[in-house]
């Protein structure tokens, strides 16, 4: 066996050298490629240190790379980057590994044989690009919907980019692993709730904790780990934090180093967050420890619910005729109704507030004949009146008095404190539940707008990925925008009407599709991202669906399980150092710009571009519009360009909207290169002028700004505008300008609690609930064939308590094998009292070495969770999320699984094989 | 007198091995070995009552270096600033200083037969850069400079702490110089008696 693994090592070390196809390519390295001179560092020996940004997570940490004689030889932080202030975590520093591995991608291949064997053929972008038009325009002529587009986190730079193309091609499904799973439950629901936003430290929404002044007094980190998710962002301003006195909650089954320095460290049961979350908020109602002013004037806790219609009562629908304050402006359809102490009787109240009223905030009605008219707090009441400290400890798994204590915890800190949610509620059942219920806890606390509180005022620029928009951005009418019928025609929209959010599908209801042929078949599926059947819950269920796909295209920085179990082409995607992008980082603007392209590699941007220019070339009208400068809102969308250079100079145009003072004439790529990073706004007032912004004066209203991403302009803990959205597709009535068909089940407007569908409590045959989470070394499925990298973390380890240990019949440093009811995987046990008797800890795992062994499907079956978690049904019901974490598995001992690498010797195939500058699948392809 | 080394602040490392990385990257070391290894220190206790630190070691700057004692080429010296070094070119690879080193953070190179160890970056220093595993530190839980001078980071740092938080691994007449601040609300400080056993991840 050890010879076998040595000759594989020197096969993969060898076929890396020409692609990884040295079976079947006979085209040498760099014959199709004419080198063209680095324009940086192109002096022998002259060093050059240019500033660019890393892409290694979502973070978009500053990076100084130093580039000598062509080659990127040392990568820093950049201090001038203040969420990173310099510093860099391992899946950063270990960029030059990842851009100069001997597994990239370095050219277009084709399939050659059977899908799940790794054997290729090279072929030039423009035979990569012909063959994906000539299939996507029959595709368009049968059925665009048939199409599927998808992405994923793991390193990918751009967010709506694959909305982009499938807008500009007339149709099709979006899809990311992510999304229902990440962020999205977070993204969408909080808005909905505190009118300001998501506060997710992990994808750059909680800005208030890199205030140097932190003013936070308690923070309570809700399934987040900023230490093990993002060290150089998060991880770094909560270590400030807590050395500047910030009093810290960490509710997480896992013993993440954020619970080993927090305050209190609740290990919930996974999957019962929400429990929890309901006796939180019950406690400091039932304690009166709410903000009583706050809750009745910016809170639509006093309105008045309709029994029959759920949504909160309009002036108009109980008979009141309401004039604005100009007195001629009927205002009676969007004036809510208060129960008035002075009067009795139902009143309208116009925004913001009339002083004659005398609201009730907690009551039940009846009114001309109307019997169980509440208030929104009554219903807030009535969702969390069973929620104890004692029934919550019960069914959590924890101890009611540490629950205590953390409520006080919090409570002491308030009004300067908050609770942030991470990921690990979004991937289960009650991702919306979840969000609505840490949400809440801020919202009734008053924890919102004021110093040291997370929820503020405070958008980005262009956040994180978001930089290259869809068509639909600033105006659903557009000639791009998407059709009413490509809309409703969406697998899984109408069901789970949160996706529309981001645009995308549900992708449970595409594998169904693909299985059934119902309601239609996909047929071609493009995918820029990692590895699919690492990241997607269920992934034996799924990954078998998706071999009914005629026609796989895969983009990525180095080949797969994707690549290998699925695709038919593959093409190669550009490293975070080769390529162009601009973010804004608090207050300060920064460019990523390419430090260098190798081989063919192509910012997905140009592969998405080149297709559609193809299709225009073959008649495709719409993609022809997309390349027209006469296309309606031309300059702030970007006509669709085809070379790098043209890409850089919309970056520069997106840039140039936050310096429109300081430059009016805008900003080239040139210039940004030469001034960012640059301070659109000095830190005290970016900051400072959240505080207390609803209740400043918005000159064109006259009225206070509110809260301004609800309806009523005030905080909506009774969330009506999830009920609405399950009904019309948008919390405000309208789906870009569409009325949608309802979803099967009314949304519900406050959180409740389900216990997961496989539980501990009843299930026997599968005894141990399964978690996941972060290491630092990996974003996703990415980096492990990176050696620094992959020596630090080799395999999957599987955290058992000493009793689970001693009940399985293990110890420390054993391998067992997890099965579930979906599948079965490995991991090697970690024996720590960092975890709850019962519950297992694993991350999310694939092993590259696997790929050319005989059993190619190993590479993501050895050791990875995914097979084990769900793809199926129950549902949350307004993302559509399916379950990652809370799963139900049995454990036994095993033996290590075989040809996987463990020793960091075995890792030196992957040591870094530094190449020229040659300007990248753009210098090559002329489109 | 100079004591240059690195002090570490426990209450704020946050576990990420950016500094393990860093270190690597830097100096280009080979796979399997380590100048800077973050250990993991716990869980201590019995769930859910428990608590754990990060402790991240490396050459300690002994004030009274055995390794420098033991070596028999001059090959471990101390330089003109007062760092503890290796000579690659004087050293024969004899292992003598692994044996020697109380606190096993040496390691041999078997393709150069020889000898090595965290360096402190030196070429770093010379630029009047802090060691690349400083700059890197996602917690700033990092400090370089002499602790003799009281204007360094690395003073400034332990200045600072509580006198009772200021640790050190064991001192068997070695006098480390390297520093680690760890107050009793974090965690109980254990590790007086660490000696690497070679072992790395722990996940």
């Amino acid at each position: 066996m050890k010879d076998l693994n040595l000759s594989r090592r020197s096969f993969l070390a060898a076929t890396a050298m020409a692609g990884i196809t040295a079976a079947v390519d006979a085209s040498p390295t760099g014959s199709l490629v004419e080198a063209k001179a680095s324009e940086l560092g192109d002096k022998p020996g002259e060093e050059t240190v240019v500033q660019t940004l890393c892409r290694a997570c979502i973070s978009n940490c500053g990076v100084l790379a130093t580039v000598r004689d062509g080659r990127v030889v040392k990568l820093e932080g950049d201090p001038r980057d203040p969420m990173s202030n310099g510093r860099l975590c391992p899946k950063g520093l270990a960029g030059i590994q990842a851009l100069y591995n001997p597994n990239r991608l370095k050219y277009p291949m084709k399939r050659v044989g059977e899908r799940g064997v790794n054997s290729w053929e090279r072929i030039s972008w423009q035979e990569a690009i012909d063959t994906i038009a000539d299939k996507l325009m029959d595709v368009y002529e049968q059925d665009p919907m048939t199409l599927v587009f998808s992405s994923g986190g793991g390193g990918n730079p751009q967010f709506y980019s694959p909305m982009r193309f499938l807008q500009a091609f007339g149709g099709g499904n979006f899809f990311e692993p992510g999304c229902a799973q990440c962020y999205l439950p977070r993204n969408h629901a909080q808005p909905t709730i505190n009118g300001l936003g998501d506060n997710s430290i992990a994808d750059s929404g909680a800005f208030e904790i890199y205030y140097e002044k932190n003013q936070t007094k308690t923070l309570v980190l809700w399934g987040t780990d900023p230490s093990q998710s993002c060290p150089a962002n998060g991880g770094r301003a909560l270590a400030n934090m807590r050395a500047n006195g910030t009093k810290t909650v960490v509710v997480d089954p896992r013993f993440t180093p954020d619970a080993a320095k927090a305050d209190v460290w609740l290990p919930v049961r996974p999957g019962t967050d929400v429990a929890l979350m309901l006796a939180w908020i019950r406690y400091i109602l039932d304690n009166d420890e709410y903000d009583h002013d706050f809750c009745l004037k910016w809170t639509n806790l006093p309105f008045l619910i309709n029994p029959e219609t759920r949504y909160c009562y309009r002036a108009n629908e109980l008979g009141f005729t309401v004039m604005d304050t100009d007195g001629t402006t009927d205002i009676s359809a969007t004036t809510y109704v208060v129960w008035d102490n002075n009067t009795n009787q139902p009143q309208p109240l116009p925004y913001p507030w009339d002083d004659a009223l005398d609201p009730v905030l907690d009551g039940e009605f009846e009114w001309e004949g109307t019997a169980g008219i509440k208030t929104g707090y009554r219903c807030l009441w009535e969702a969390c009146q069973d929620w104890t400290l004692d029934k919550a400890a019960e069914t959590c798994d924890l101890q009611a008095d540490k629950i205590e204590e953390a409520i006080r915890l919090y409570l002491d800190g308030t009004p300067h404190a908050g609770v942030v949610l991470g990921v690990a509620t979004d991937q289960y059942e009650q991702s919306a539940q979840a969000a609505e219920g840490a949400t809440i806890l801020d919202v009734i606390t008053g924890n919102l707008e004021n110093p040291g509180n997370i929820s503020q005022f405070r958008n980005a620029q262009n956040p994180g990925t978001y930089v290259v928009p869809a068509y639909d951005k600033y105006d659903p009418t557009h000639p791009l925008a998407p059709t009413e019928e490509v809309i409703n025609r969406r697998l899984g929209f109408i069901e789970h009407k949160g996706l529309g959010f981001w645009k995308a599908s549900h992708i449970p209801t595409i594998r169904e599709a693909l299985e059934t042929g119902e309601p239609y078949m996909p047929r071609v599926w493009i995918d820029r991202s990692g590895n699919k059947p690492v990241v997607v819950g269920g992934a034996n269920q799924f990954i078998e669906a998706c071999k009914n796909f005629e026609f796989i295209v895969h983009a990525y920085m180095y080949p797969t399980a994707m690549s290998v179990e699925l695709a038919d082409i593959i093409l190669p995607a550009a490293e975070w150092l080769e390529m162009s992008y601009v973010c804004d980082r608090l207050n300060v603007f920064c460019i990523r710009q390419r430090v260098t392209q190798l081989f063919e590699c192509t910012d997905e941007t140009l592969m998405w571009n080149w297709i559609l220019k193809a299709l225009a070339d073959r008649g495709h009208e719409k993609a022809a519009l997309s390349f027209s400068p006469d296309m309606d809102d031309a300059k702030r969308l970007g006509v669709n360009w085809l070379t790098y250079d043209d890409y850089e100079e919309y970056l520069a145009s997106v840039v140039s909207r936050s310096f429109t003072e300081q430059y009016p004439d805008g900003l080239t790529w040139a210039d940004c290169k030469e001034k960012l990073p640059m301070s659109f706004k000095d830190t005290q007032t970016w900051y400072e002028s959240s505080y207390g912004h609803y209740l400043q004066t918005n000159e064109k209203t006259g009225k206070p700004y509110g809260f301004q991403r609800t309806t009523s302009l005030k905080c909506e803990p009774y969330a009506e505008g999830m009920i609405r959205l399950g009904r019309t597709g948008h919390v405000s009535g309208k789906y870009n300008g569409f009325v949608l068909p309802p979803a099967s089940v009314d949304y519900e407007p406050l959180p409740y609690y389900t216990e997961p569908a496989e539980s501990p409590r009843v299930d026997d045959e599968y005894p141990y609930t399964l978690t996941e989470g972060r290491v630092p070394f990996y974003h996703h499925g990415t980096l492990r064939n990176v050696p620094y990298l992959r020596e630090a973390y080799p395999v999957a380890r599987a955290w058992l308590n000493p009793l689970t240990a001693d009940e399985i019949g293990v110890v420390d440093g054993d391998w067992v094998k997890l099965t579930s009811r979906r599948g079965e995987t490995h991991g090697k046990v970690l024996v720590t009292e960092g975890i709850a008797p019962g519950v297992v800890y694993q991350e999310r795992f694939w092993n590259p070495e696997l790929l050319d062994s005989d059993d190619p499907r190993q590479a993501w079956q050895a050791m990875n969770i995914n097979v084990l978690t769900k793809n199926d049904a129950p549902f949350n019901p307004e993302y559509g999320t399916y379950t990652l974490r809370g799963v139900q598995v049995k454990i036994e001992k095993s033996e290590r699984p075989d040809g996987i690498w463990e020793d960091p010797k075995e890792f030196a195939p992957w040591m870094p094989e530094p190449s020229d500058n040659t300007g990248g699948g753009d210098a090559v392809y002329d489109a | 007198m100079t004591r240059k080394c690195l002090v570490v602040d426990l209450n704020r490392c946050i576990g990420c091995f950016a500094c393990d990385i860093a270190c690597k990257t830097a100096h280009d070391v080979d796979l399997g070995v380590y100048w800077s290894r973050v250990v993991t220190v716990g869980p201590n206790g019995t769930f859910p009552d428990i608590e754990e630190y990060w402790l991240p070691t490396m050459c300690q700057q002994c004030a009274n270096a055995p390794c420098i004692e033991v070596c028999p080429t001059g090959a471990s010296y101390r330089n003109d600033d007062g760092v503890v070094l290796i000579d690659e070119q004087t050293c024969i690879g004899c292992q003598l200083c692994i044996t020697a080193c109380p606190y096993g953070v040496r390691s041999y190179n078997a393709d150069k037969t020889v000898v090595e160890k965290c360096n402190l970056c030196v070429d770093r220093l010379a630029q009047g850069e802090d060691p690349k595993c400083v700059m890197a530190c996602c917690a700033e839980a990092r400090f370089y400079g002499d602790l003799d001078d009281p204007d360094s980071d690395a003073s400034k740092a332990l200045a600072a702490a509580d006198e009772a938080d200021v640790h050190r691994l064991a001192d068997s007449g070695n006098q480390p110089s390297a520093a680690y601040i760890l107050s009793e609300k974090i965690a109980t400080w254990r590790s007086d008696d660490w000696v690497s056993d070679g072992e790395y991840t722990r996940g």
